[in-house]
């Protein structure tokens, strides 16, 4: 009985996807007028939707397909452990090959693993513009859009070395294991610490873009290294965790401490001068400027190489007025 | 014939798969389309595989956790081996090697030296985790090879290589749970160890060989995972073994052991991949569909559960029913 | 059940790897490791929150089931609550959490004891709508910036000494111990663990008392996750970290097994010391946080290794047949 039972769910699988075959074959020679007038279809896939920075990218994709027309849908993986969004991307990347997107934006979990779907969709003609983290392969999009975060990294470190005097301690805490952005921006900073003879990096360690590990974490490096004059954190969670282990341990003001993205957290905490600097990513426009790309690229115009997002660095200087520079 | 249906272990959520799939082929554009319903298939093979070692251990009545840093372990090797110049065969049966060992070293730590299950598989999933971000450097490491990638992406007649694999390793272990002596074996220490070490199984053998199956089936997910984004990233299989265990017991494989198989767990694969696949194409934030997830698994097993009440059978077998 | 001598004994065990652990870190970086700060910093600020939730995770496990909701109940707990505190009103802060714990741990108990689901697939189903509702509640936008009189619970002091946090787990501990080692509904507990059966039909109201298990998880989980507000001085979905993986090991290293009906408290504490210890030193000791999961896999293994030698003892003692 067991066999019957499997042989017919086996057979109205094989039937449904026969018919659904043909259907969508015959879908195909639809009207070619109609496909002229038809909204572009863009699908952005970006790494979570649960970072205020990724929600910013969002909005700033969506308003730009709301100005400029065009369809826009925000994909992200649902699993959020660390790893487990890389292989979600890919299936959400070959969706837009079955959903017969027209140009796919792309900020991948992982370089290396995403470019065997990329392939996929280059093979299926649909054209992809390359978000905020590169795709290792260059011949895999057609531009790229963001920031260097090799760059930003190297530009907060040099800022906060300036702040620290020119001499003093380091640590370096790391974001999430083999993430992209972390592995740059640590890259950025290493090359700044080269320019400083009189810097020194006595600690490194990754607190996975968490603020409550990276408070735990920098708790445990203040025993070892008390004298400390500087923490470089690779975005701001991790920057107001170290805040508050600096603060546990009543050395406020005394250590100068750098994150990475400019939320609302953080420049709160720059007024209050807890955190020295840190740099603006403009997740906005990084969005923003991804779409209208992609609907450049779909409308023949002439497209960049790469769009780079002006990062700024942030400090109580300009931490009123940096959201004004569009 | 539906009293017969009932009777089938994995009836629920195979009902649950059907329901779902139509539900979505109305509710998702582009859901009906024969591309997507082979996309689905692929992406169920990594899991599948996986889990069944899974499986094998639940029907043991014990369980596996390492199955998804052999996952991740092997991804890495085969990426690294690879790297090296190491000829591909090589480097494949080497990874098989290592998720063999690291089944036996499961299985003799459990069986032959009683040692809880949930303790040694825990402490093999942490060290092989570990291990993997170290050999890896905390890094994706990106490989080259045509073979690989033909295991990973290429098609054999027009269907997956991936899909032919996991098809292969479906029907044997099917067969084997059904026809030869090990899966008899199985299944009466699952239902219960002492009666059968009594009646003449080699309990500690049989147990220890369902570590190394499961070890081995990692290493081949993660072999194909390799393939398919040409690369080994020491995180890949860090969902895994949860929702490993979660699609076993889905399926109808119950955690005392003696109950359920592989078509379940096939099933219970294919309905999370389903899920995800509907969920997504209906244009769900994924905000949305964590809980939606959690709230379907949550209806399937409560009705499944709900249903097998009525069967005296489960009240009748608990009397007899060891304390392993 | 196993008699006051031999819990004595393997609690004394697990106390002798957390001393060697301590021993080993005191010696390899006395100036930075062993000292008053470093020890204090680590026991009473960063092991507390591992404990609650490895409180919760023991008595699961004990009652031979398993709870990986609580982690994801914290969260939404603290998200939801998180508003209240900001504005000072303590009390309906206090209940949302309280709430919000209560309600998923009623959730999980009626799963699990009445409808009878499998504590792992009933969890597991709880923890991603859980999780789901905490990022649809979020949106991206943490709460920051609580007042100082509510960050007082976990930095202020009562008792000189002692941070508040500290005093408020050591409560906690001081009503679950008398819970489970002193009242009859602590021992239904254990013997819920050993055999359902058999405790049902000795007159224990299992289904209550499992239940109320549950119940107590998602009461821990929410004050874990208040506590974390406080402490962070925000509401942040990332306190999820690797909570649910370190309260699972924690009550392995401290020798509770999932066969259930063995284990107390007392063990779940010093199985947390040592995990949080393993970090801190690691930390100080500026180790690849890579290794971190492999040396805690080792330690896992060498504890349970070290047990291989304690049932030797148990043999030479003559007591053998009592600790399986």
């Amino acid at each position: 009985m067991k066999k019957i039972f499997a042989l017919l769910i086996t057979l109205t699988f094989l039937v449904t996807t026969l018919a659904a075959c043909s259907g969508s074959t015959s879908k195909d020679a639809a009207n070619p007028k109609e496909e002229a007038t038809k909204q572009k279809e863009i699908v952005v896939i970006l790494k979570n939707n649960t970072a205020p920075f990724f929600i910013s990218v969002a909005e700033g994709a969506k308003a730009a397909g709301e100005e400029l027309g065009a369809n826009v849908t925000v994909k992200t993986p649902v699993e959020t452990a660390e790893g487990s969004g890389n292989e979600q991307q890919i299936q959400l990347a070959e969706e837009t090959i079955v959903s017969k997107a027209d140009c796919v934006v792309m900020c991948p979990v992982d370089s290396q693993a995403i470019i065997p779907v990329m392939k996929q969709l280059k093979d299926a003609n649909i054209p992809v513009v390359n978000l905020n983290t590169r795709i290792s392969d260059n011949t895999m999009y057609k531009t790229f859009v963001g920031l260097e975060n090799y760059n930003q990294g190297y530009d907060t470190a040099k800022a906060l070395f300036e702040g620290m005097g020119k001499k003093g301690k380091i640590f370096i805490i790391e974001g999430s294991t083999g993430a992209q952005t972390s592995i740059d921006r640590v890259k950025g900073a290493l090359a700044a610490v080269e320019e400083y003879p009189d810097i020194q990096v006595v600690a490194q360690q990754s607190a996975n873009y968490s603020r409550a590990e990276a408070m735990n974490v920098v708790q445990n490096l203040l025993q070892s290294y008390p004298d400390v004059n500087g923490i470089f954190c690779c975005n701001d969670e991790m920057a107001l965790g170290s805040v508050e282990a600096v603060d546990a341990a009543g050395k406020t003001g005394s250590i100068l401490i750098s994150g990475q993205d400019a939320n609302d957290d953080a420049c709160a905490a720059i007024r209050e001068g807890k955190i020295y600097v840190t740099s603006f990513g403009n997740p906005y426009m990084q969005g923003y400027t991804s779409v209208q790309a992609a609907i450049d690229l779909l409308g023949d115009k002439e497209v960049k190489d790469f769009y780079e997002v002006q990062t700024l660095v942030v400090d109580k200087k300009n931490v009123d007025t940096f959201k004004d520079k569009k | 014939m539906l009293k017969r249906i009932k009777k089938l272990d994995v009836s629920g959520v195979a009902v649950g798969d059907i329901v779902l799939f139509l539900f979505f082929c109305v509710a998702a554009e582009n859901f009906l389309n024969g591309y997507n319903f082979i996309l689905i298939l692929r992406n169920s093979c990594t899991l599948l595989v996986a889990s069944i070692g899974m499986t094998l251990a639940i029907l043991v009545s014990q369980i596996d956790l390492s199955v998804g840093s052999v996952v991740s372990m092997s991804a890495v090797m085969v990426a690294i081996l690879n790297n090296a110049g190491c000829p591909l065969i090589l480097t494949i049966l080497a990874t098989l090697a290592m998720g063999a060992l690291v089944g036996l070293i499961n299985g003799i730590l459990i069986s032959k030296f009683k040692l809880d299950f949930w303790v040694v598989t825990f402490s093999t999933m942490s060290i092989m985790a570990g291990l993997a971000l170290v050999i890896a450097d905390g890094a994706t490491v990106s490989t080259q090879n045509e073979v690989l990638d033909f295991i990973g992406n290429g098609k054999i007649l027009g269907v997956y290589t991936v899909i032919w694999i996991t098809a292969l390793v479906c029907a044997i272990m099917i067969l084997v749970l059904k026809k030869t002596k090990f899966g008899y074996n199985v299944y009466s220490i699952g239902g219960s160890a002492t009666v059968a070490g009594v009646s003449g199984v080699k309990v500690v053998k049989n147990r220890t060989m369902v570590y190394v199956l499961s070890g081995i089936f990692s290493a081949i997910s993660g072999i194909m995972i390799a393939g398919m984004t040409n690369s080994g990233s020491p995180t890949v299989g860090n969902e895994y073994t949860f929702s490993a265990m979660a699609a076993v017991v889905i399926g109808g494989t119950s955690f005392d052991g003696g109950k359920g198989g592989i078509v379940g767990t096939i099933c219970g694969t294919l309905l999370l991949k389903i899920l995800a696949s509907g969920l997504s194409l209906m244009g769900i934030p994924s905000t949305w569909q964590k809980a939606t997830i959690g709230i379907v698994i949550l209806v399937l097993i409560i009705t499944d559960v709900v249903s097998e009440k009525r069967k005296n059978i489960k009240g009748l077998r608990r009397v007899y029913q060891d304390v392993d | 059940m196993l008699t006051k001598k031999q819990n004595l004994i393997d609690l004394l065990s697990r106390v002798a790897i957390l001393v060697v652990v301590v021993a080993v870190l005191a010696i390899i970086k006395t100036e930075s490791f062993w000292t008053v700060e470093n020890i204090r910093q680590v026991v009473f600020q960063q092991a507390p929150y591992t404990i609650l939730m490895a409180f919760g995770m023991s008595l699961a496990i004990i009652s031979k089931g398993i709870d990986i909701s609580m982690a994801s109940v914290m969260v939404l707990s603290s998200y939801l609550s998180a508003k209240f505190f900001q504005q000072g009103n303590y009390i309906l802060g206090i209940l949302v959490a309280a709430g919000i714990g209560v309600g998923f741990g009623i959730s999980n108990g009626l799963l699990i004891s009445k409808i009878k689901i499998e504590p792992y697939i009933a969890t597991f189903s709880i923890d991603f709508i859980a999780l789901g509702l905490a990022y649809v509640v979020c949106n991206g936008k943490y709460i920051y910036g609580f007042p100082a009189g509510f960050r007082s619970l976990t930095n202020g002091s009562l008792i000189f000494g002692f941070p508040n946090i500290a005093l408020i787990t050591m409560a906690v501990f001081v009503l679950l111990y008398i819970l489970t080692r002193k009242t009859t509904y602590g021992r239904g507990l254990y013997s819920i663990g050993h055999n359902k059966e058999v405790a049902r039909l000795s007159g224990m109201k299992v289904d209550q008392i499992l239940l109320s298990v549950y119940v107590i998880n998602g009461v821990l989980a929410a004050l874990t996750g208040v506590l974390y507000l406080s402490r962070l001085n925000a509401a942040d979905p990332s306190i999820k970290g690797s909570l649910t993986m370190d309260s699972i090991a924690a009550a392995l290293i401290g020798g509770i097994p999932f066969g259930g009906g063995k284990g107390s408290v007392l063990n779940t504490v010093v199985g947390a010391l040592i995990i949080i210890f393993i970090r801190n030193g690691m930390n100080i000791m500026n180790i690849s946080t890579n290794w971190q999961s492999a040396v805690v896999g080792f330690v896992i293994l060498f504890s349970i290794l070290y047990e291989i030698l304690l049932k030797k003892l148990m043999i030479a003692l003559g007591k053998k047949k009592e600790y399986m």
